[in-house]
């Protein structure tokens, strides 16, 4: 049995290798694409490696602490978190110009690292960079060299964003020079890999780096000595930290309180021998305690050891018509002991008392029993507007005594309760307090003369309940702790008891290796995608395979009868051909499998050219997995053999003598008339595609697209059917014999009618698929930019209103720009950095950014909606409401694109949603509602007022849309361009970046659009291979039919007439196959371009068709040609 | 006069041997309305000549002239023109196509060189009544008989009005009576527009119904002689 098999597949090795052809092209395409996912994983998972080198562990914190912090935590991590070092360095967000040649060119999101020559150790011992950091000027890596067009030797002005301690949304908060401009030359340039690619955001797209030596940023920054960020380097570079090392190391961290930006005081009232008063103050050079360090306050000390104060500004302190400006005022319940003063009777402090002291009175004439009111500014300021609050009115309850000089001090002489504030404490007058904002109320002799004796010593005392609500804010509530002296309370007991945790203060690590590497995942499946993609592909192999198998068992059908007339049954003579086939297919599948790498490489090649745009990338690099090879082999032999098999059930049973008389078909032709449920089946096709297609004009976005495909998909098995009946319908009466070559091509064409409808059905599906699928072809809309013009960004926050004339000049508007801007709306949003969560970027999301929407924008609406959890009208009206509902377990509503939802984040509408907040607790988020297809693809979108309260550290805004608001949407279009370079140059300092909304919204579609175009592309190359394959079946049906051309080379038709016979029979398949497919294409996509708006890429498809009709009529016109050269006359003589 | 002249025809076919020479100087005339039989055993070359003289394939040396006109001087086209307007084939496997009707099948030399026309539908009608299968006009060839697979090739053969019609053992896969038969039906049809007749047979039986008979051995045209005339 064996030699049978083996002496038919070597007698028959021009069909078995053309079967076997067909399984390595389906075998390659499985295995290419399970590779290409492979990698893309692969290629990403390297990037994240080289990008951080050693680098396993970062801490980030907004304030700046003591490098040496970094050779401490060496110090104590070192074995037990296996840590092998720990570098310090500075990392800032700003904006880099290049000053040189003809046109200014600015790069802004630049990552600034301050390092020295310990960050560059943290490379692997197989980096080959040597960076030589000079301290006269900076290094650049090349991708921010090549934005920039600079070279070595020319000068750089970096903008730098300079710390504060204040908020910049508090009163007291700078609003302005918050930006440094330092020139340096560029003293190198370095290929952007390795570190010089350092990025703590995960993305395909390289970095843009620039680096400047530790010690000049530090002087800079006047922060001699300080970084704001630690490097740490474990034992597993290829892994990063495991989560119990994470743990040990955060555990080893210990800052010093002055790394806090705290300080604990010890503060003396009076003589130190015999002091009126004796306490230790914590107080903060932020103003504002952190939340946390009270919380631990409060657990960590008993009420009675605790005191918690809260001073506050008052513009104004009046009674009747008599007023003191510039007050500070302190909440506060005293505490024997600790002061600062008693109550006569021992009665707490009412929330509407006010205990003034002694000064004060006299200035007001007041006296206990008269009623006083405070005027002050509001905590919280927006856009730079500083707003008066509510006047406050309290009773006099009481005077105390405040010393004047050369008398011995009361426990109200107590400057300490007020917090250093640079600029101000340490003034020597009120006029020269550098404030924020302008004093206007006027400042008297006396109030000068206040200020020389006792400094920002409270004027008066309010319950800290009544304190808290008037003046607390998202910065805090309280201004200082103070606890009493004791010999077994020192301040290092102090400090040892309250156990402050590095995480709540913003000094938490992050694993970024092991987050980097579980991002690498990615969240698209390339391997899925492109097996969709190749699909075409792939049917077209399996078609072959099916074809070609079928026609070799006709050819071989006399054979099969003859097995059968010496005795073989049915079942035996049918195993032989399936372990002939099996071996074809296996030898295929091996091959095919090897045939997968280069088909991967091929495709990873196409991601980094032309389909460039769907990921961002030319870095990505075949990866041969070789149990994903094997996997390929495997399914690809699989899927043939199952093809081969039912092909072979198909063949169904003939008898010996049918075998043996060489037939295998079994058509009876139905009657002229046809049966008529094939007629009113396909007419009952075609009406439900017209209604299919009239409800798609209903809907919207994708669901109308999916309405018009399905009408599409109808009508062309409606036109399918109706050719099938066709072929198959007897058609030989008088006036309907074929008299012509064309009518003779059609009648060859029908004698087959199963395998003329698989080569008309492929043809026409192929072409129907790749015409059809461009109407999802996605372009910018209207509802998808929610009808602004421009998306702006900036790299430091913008604190005025540009909405505003007053908010423009304080940003520097000239009066010409001020007024163009005038004419546009700005919505400026809140933004709390993290990573792209867009399609643009193939890593996953590990923390997405999160913008805050003005309550303007909200009332506002517009854009599309994907879905919402609108219930009442006015959300089914305005979806964005939403973002204000009050969720029951506290969650925060959050909206996001539909995109970043499913494909991004894997997140559903009403699903729950949580990334670290600031303080180290989750920020969790309820999905609210979904955008389709808008500009803000990779954000969440929460209120402001939800914003502020998870990120309450978060000044000013970072990110702006613009829409014109006096002209038509045409023309605020055609003004972009000039809003656009007023506000880059007038805000350049701040790192501003103005974009068209829709070449935004263009990006993100682009992608979905390149991987349509990739479908195009790959299928157009799978209808080709069909083609191409079907003029090689039609040629083996040529040749089986040389009797037939014999007889008619006898009787008289030419050569010519003889290939144009083939030819038109090969090439009818073909169009129309490609007629129907065009045809039902047409109902797919028309009504939706015409609905929606869009455009086909009618240039490719044109070409793909046009190629794909050439290269049919080319293998057609080969085939004819062979006939030619057939040995006709053998086939006339008798067998 | 029409007449059918083959002037010393030799037809050789390379091996890988020394060449095969099938026919060897054959020459015979023929006129017309005049019917030849050829005789001979298998591998004789009988069919070889029928192909050359049919202008199927070309003699290696020697001279073939149909009405005085040698049409291996003519380019292919004409040739092929020339082959569907003078000369009709009737082969011993039927050879009919089997996606056609009975009816297309005998129309098929009339679309050689163009669209059949309203005239040939109605010859191959004629035709088809002739040799009586005019209730089987619509059918496929799987539908009909032998024998009557065999009569629509003969309709098909005659539809052009050859003036040469060349039949290659168009009984042998016949039983007698279809034999006889088919037979007749060839002389006849052929009779009646006085075109001349070769048919190739081992027959001696139908071979005996022709004006004359002829042998081919070993490549050589020869008479059929008296003794073979006994059936």
């Amino acid at each position: 049995m064996l030699r049978l098999i083996l002496s038919s597949l070597s007698y028959f090795r021009g069909s078995q290798l053309a079967i076997g052809l067909g399984v390595l092209v389906a075998t390659a395409v499985l295995t290419g694409a399970l590779l290409v996912g492979d990698s893309v994983r692969a290629s990403l998972r390297a990037m994240a490696l080289d990008q951080l080198q050693r680098i396993d562990e970062v801490l980030v914190v907004e304030q700046f602490f003591r490098a040496a912090l970094a050779d401490e935590l060496a110090a104590q991590a070192g074995r037990s978190a296996a840590v092998t070092a720990v570098v310090p360095a500075t990392l800032l967000n700003g904006t880099v110009e290049a000053t040189g040649g003809r046109r200014q060119r600015r790069a802004s999101q630049v990552t600034i690292v301050g390092a020295d020559a310990r960050f560059w150790k943290l490379a692997n011992e197989k980096s080959s960079h040597t960076v030589p950091m000079s301290q006269a000027g900076v290094v650049v890596n090349r991708t921010l060299a090549d934005e920039l067009g600079v070279q070595v030797g020319d000068t750089l002005l970096v903008r730098l964003p300079l710390p504060t301690d204040l908020p910049a949304d508090s009163p007291l908060g700078k609003k302005s020079d918050l930006v440094e401009g330092r020139r340096w030359p560029v003293t190198a340039i370095v290929p952007s890999d390795g570190l010089a690619a350092f990025s703590l955001r995960r993305s395909q797209r390289p970095s843009r780096n620039l680096f400047v030596p530790l010690k000049v940023l530090q002087r800079a920054l006047d922060l001699p000595g300080r970084a704001n960020t630690l490097l740490v380097a474990g034992d597993r570079p290829a892994h990063g930290t495991t989560v119990e090392q994470s743990r040990r190391l955060q555990q080893a961290l210990a800052p010093r309180l002055t790394d806090y930006r705290l300080a604990l005081r010890p503060i003396t009232i009076g003589d130190p021998r015999q002091p009126v008063s004796q306490r230790l103050d914590l107080s903060s050079r932020r103003l504002m305690l952190p939340p946390a360090v009270v919380r631990r306050a409060q657990e960590a000390f008993p009420a009675d050891q605790l005191q918690m104060a809260f001073s506050y500004l008052a513009n104004t302190i009046r009674a009747g018509q008599r007023s003191i400006p510039y007050s500070i005022v302190t909440g506060i319940n005293p505490r024997t002991g600790l002061g600062p003063f008693e109550t006569d009777d021992g009665r707490p402090l009412a929330d509407d008392e006010v205990i003034l002291n002694s000064w004060a009175a006299d200035q007001l004439k007041v006296q206990p029993g008269d009623e006083v009111t405070l005027t002050y500014y509001l905590p919280e300021s927006t856009h730079g507007v500083l707003q008066e609050g509510s006047p406050a009115t309290f009773r006099v309850r009481s005077v105390i005594p405040l010393a004047t000089k050369g008398e011995p001090p009361t426990q109200a002489n107590d400057p300490d309760l007020t917090p250093r504030m640079p600029g101000v404490t340490d003034q020597r007058s009120i006029d020269d307090w550098e404030l924020p904002f302008t004093l206007v109320e006027k400042i008297r002799p006396e109030d000068e003369a206040y200020w020389d004796d006792h400094r920002a010593t409270p004027k008066a005392f309010v319950s800290l309940k009544r304190a808290r609500m008037l003046w607390q804010s998202r910065f805090g509530d309280t201004t200082s702790l103070r606890f009493p002296v004791a010999p077994d309370q020192t301040a290092a007991d102090v400090q040892a008891r309250l156990k402050l945790n590095p995480a709540e203060l913003g000094f938490k690590f992050r694993p970024v290796k092991r987050l980097a590497l579980a991002s690498a995942v990615g969240t698209t499946p390339f391997e899925f995608l492109f097996l969709g993609f190749s699909g075409f592909l792939m049917v077209s192999a399996l078609m072959l395979v099916a074809l070609l198998f079928r026609l070799g068992i006709q050819r071989r059908a006399v054979q099969m009868g003859l097995f059968q007339a010496v005795g073989f049954s049915s079942r035996r003579w049918r195993r032989l051909l399936v372990i002939e086939h099996l071996l074809v297919a296996s030898a295929g599948a091996i091959a095919g499998a090897l045939a997968g790498v280069a088909f991967a490489w091929l495709m990873l090649v196409g991601l980094g050219t032309l389909w460039q745009q769907a990921v961002s990338t030319s870095a990505l690099r075949l990866a041969v997995h070789w149990p994903s090879v094997a996997t390929g082999a495997g399914l690809g032999w699989l899927v043939c053999v199952l093809t081969i098999g039912v092909s072979l059930r198909r063949l169904g049973y003939h008898s010996p003598r049918a075998l043996l008389a060489g037939t295998l078909v079994n058509v009876r032709p139905w009657s002229a008339a046809g049966p008529r449920w094939s007629r009113a089946l396909a007419a009952l096709l075609l009406v439900c595609a017209v209604f299919v297609a009239g409800g798609g004009t209903w809907l919207s976005g994708e669901g109308q697209a999916g309405a018009f495909l399905a009408a599409g998909s109808l009508t062309l098995t409606a036109l399918l059917l109706l050719v099938w009946r066709r072929m198959r319908m007897a058609d030989s009466t008088h006036s309907q014999a074929a008299r012509s070559l064309f009518a003779m091509a059609g009648r060859n064409a029908a004698r087959n009618p199963g395998r003329s409808l698989l080569a008309i059905g492929l043809v026409a599906s192929a072409s129907f698929l790749l015409i059809a699928i461009g109407a999802f072809r996605l372009a910018p809309t209207v509802e998808g930019t929610g009808g602004f013009q421009l998306w702006a960004t900036s790299d430091q926050a913008v604190l005025f209103d540009l909405n505003t004339e007053s908010g423009r000049n304080e940003l520097g508007f000239s009066t010409r720009g001020g007024e163009r801007l005038a004419d546009w709306r700005t919505y400026a949003l809140r933004v709390q950095a993290g990573d792209d969560a867009s399609c643009l970027n193939l890593y996953q999301s590990r923390g997405p950014r999160v913008l805050g929407l003005p309550s303007g924008f909200l009332a506002r609406g517009g854009f599309a909606w994907a879905g919402s959890l609108a219930r009442s009208p006015t959300e089914q009206a305005n979806p964005w409401t939403l973002l204000e509902r009050p969720i029951a377990d506290g969650a925060i509503p959050v909206v996001l694109d539909a995109a970043t939802a499913t494909y991004g984040l894997k997140i559903g509408l009403g699903d729950r949603y949580q990334i670290d907040g600031d303080d180290g607790q989750p920020v969790k988020f309820l999905v609210v509602g979904l955008l389709r297809n808008s500009i803000f693809q990779g954000d969440l979108l929460v209120a402001e007022r939800h914003f502020l309260s998870q990120f309450p550290k978060i000044s000013g805004h970072r990110l702006f849309l613009l829409e014109g608001q006096k002209s038509s949407a045409a023309t605020a279009a055609n003004d972009a361009a000039q809003i656009t370079e007023i506000l880059e140059r007038t805000l350049g300092d701040l790192g501003f970046d103005v974009t068209r909304a829709d070449d935004r919204l263009r990006r993100f579609l682009d992608v979905q659009n390149t991987y349509l175009l990739t479908f195009q592309s790959l299928g157009g190359l799978g209808l080709l291979l069909g083609t191409l394959g079907l003029a090689a079946a039609q040629l083996r049906a040529v040749v089986e039919r040389r009797g037939e051309l014999a007889v008619m080379r006898a009787c008289g038709f030419s050569d010519r007439r003889l290939v144009g016979l083939v030819m038109l029979e090969n090439g009818s398949l073909l169009v129309i196959g490609l007629g129907i497919g065009s045809a039902a294409a047409l109902v797919a996509v028309a009504p939706r371009l015409v609905v929606s708006g869009g455009s086909l890429p009618g240039l490719h498809l044109a070409g793909l068709l046009a190629a794909i009709l050439a290269a049919g009529w080319l293998a057609a016109w080969i085939a004819a040609r062979q006939v030619l050269r057939l040995p006709l006359l053998q086939a006339l003589r008798a067998q | 006069m029409n007449s059918l002249e083959a002037n010393a025809v030799t037809k050789t076919f390379p091996t890988r041997g020394e060449p095969l020479v099938v026919l060897r100087q054959v020459s015979l005339t023929l006129d017309e309305g005049e019917r030849l039989a050829i005789l001979g055993p298998s591998g004789s070359g009988k069919s070889t000549l029928l192909h050359v003289l049919g202008t199927l394939d070309r003699p290696t040396t020697g001279e073939v002239r149909l009405d005085g006109q040698n049409p291996f001087a003519l380019a292919e086209p004409e040739l092929a023109r020339f082959r569907n307007q003078q000369v009709g084939f009737v082969f011993q496997d039927h050879h009919l196509l089997p996606q056609c009707s009975v009816l297309e099948n005998v129309l098929l030399p009339t679309m050689a060189q163009a669209a059949s026309a309203s005239k040939d539908v109605d010859r191959a009608c004629e035709l088809i009544e002739h040799v009586g299968l005019t209730d089987r006009i619509e059918h496929r060839p799987a539908e009909l008989s032998g024998g009557q697979r065999q009569r629509v090739a003969v309709a098909r053969a005659l539809v052009n009005h050859p003036r040469l019609v060349l039949a290659d053992e168009p009984t042998g896969n016949l039983d007698r009576q279809n034999a006889d038969l088919v037979g007749q039906l060839l002389i006849d049809l052929v009779q009646q527009q006085q075109a001349m007749l070769i048919l190739v047979t081992h027959s001696r039986r139908l071979a005996q119904r022709f004006d004359r008979q002829l042998t081919l051995e070993d490549g050589m045209l020869g008479p059929w002689s008296s003794a073979d005339r006994t059936t």
